[in-house]
């Protein structure tokens, strides 16, 4: 039985789905505030898929942002993170060989253009590794902007509307 | 960044999609667990506020509920205004931060309100556990924890002014 130890050493992404042959695996935190993953299993190979996919891309994007953005007392309490905005996926063949830890980190930009920087001693074939610009998604930023904007000037003119008539 | 639509089969396969629901679900539940922590804070800024201007001067006080009366009052209040006086919310705190009774009176009215701050706390919290656990991805162990946390001190708070403890 091989067991593959996996940390991600910056885990701030909150849309990160991190699949193992095709499977969904539960992290455990450590003490410094990584995610440590062990997978175990009899093949030789692992094929290793990260992928961080935008919440604009759900089917009911907009009424979700919308509500995000109302329920988050207008952005006050919101993640402001552009990097949930952007979209990012790793797959690779991990050759396991009894010595099997892997450690990855996001968007360092090391090497360029790529999703994670992986350290490890293990033997990697690396199918995909890249920062994706989905023209959708960046359209359907710039909605949700415009629709935040709307959406606040409405509730002022509300306001203003409910003080004059009392 | 390069401009890629659909590098492999993963970003579009229909279980990856599945998980779209789950990224906005956790999203949800971690707004909800900072409305929880900042509804907390509230309440225990009014109750320091209020063991302050018992126990020692009204300086201490005016910085405090200041503090609190502006950021609440002035920034949410002018977002929403509702009061057709609204633009005197600051020539009102200050005739009422000018003498200690009427200071008094003022917290004793918004602690009123703490059950109800509390209730809210208790909801948002319960509400983010189940968000965050039910969304299946990573989640940070502190913030579970501190969510449990907040929730055993809400319900102390709240089972205390609903026993009667208005006299703090």
């Amino acid at each position: 039985m091989n067991v593959l130890k996996i940390r991600a050493l910056n885990p701030h992404c909150h849309n990160v789905i991190f699949l193992f042959d095709g499977k969904p695996l539960k992290p455990k935190g450590n003490n410094m505030g990584h995610f440590v993953f062990e997978y175990k299993t009899k093949k030789e190979t692992v094929e290793l898929v990260v992928i961080r996919r935008s919440g604009l891309r759900s089917k009911f994007w907009l009424w979700w942002q919308l509500l995000f953005f109302i329920g988050s007392l207008f952005g006050i309490f919101d993640i402001h993170n552009k990097k949930l905005k952007s979209e990012g996926i790793y797959q690779a063949i991990i050759h396991l060989d009894g010595n099997d830890e892997f450690d990855l980190k996001f968007d360092t930009g090391y090497p360029k253009l790529s999703f994670l920087e992986i350290t490890t001693t293990l033997r990697v074939d690396e199918i995909h590794n890249q920062i994706i610009n989905d023209p959708v998604i960046k359209r359907r930023g710039k909605r949700v902007k415009i629709v935040k904007v709307i959406t606040l000037l409405i509730f002022v003119a509300l306001a203003i509307v409910v003080s004059v008539i009392i | 960044m390069t401009e890629v639509t659909n590098p492999c089969h993963y970003q579009d396969a229909a279980f990856i999609k599945q998980y779209d629901g789950r990224i906005n679900r956790h999203h949800l539940g971690i707004i909800l667990w900072r409305l929880a922590i900042f509804t907390a804070i509230l309440i225990i800024v009014v109750l320091v506020a209020k063991v302050f201007i018992a126990v020692t001067s009204i300086v201490l006080f005016i910085i405090g509920f200041t503090l609190l009366l502006a950021v609440v009052l002035i920034t949410i209040g002018t977002i929403f205004i509702l009061d057709p006086n609204h633009g005197k919310h600051w020539e009102n705190l200050m005739v009422i931060l000018q003498n200690n009774a009427a200071a008094q009176e003022a917290l004793t009215k918004a602690l009123t309100f703490i059950p109800v701050i509390s209730a809210v706390s208790v909801v948002f919290n319960i509400l983010a556990i189940v968000l965050l656990y039910t969304s299946k991805l990573p989640v940070r162990r502190y913030r579970v924890v501190t969510s449990i946390f907040l929730f055993i001190v809400n319900i102390v708070i709240l089972i205390y002014f609903l026993a009667g403890g208005q006299g703090v």
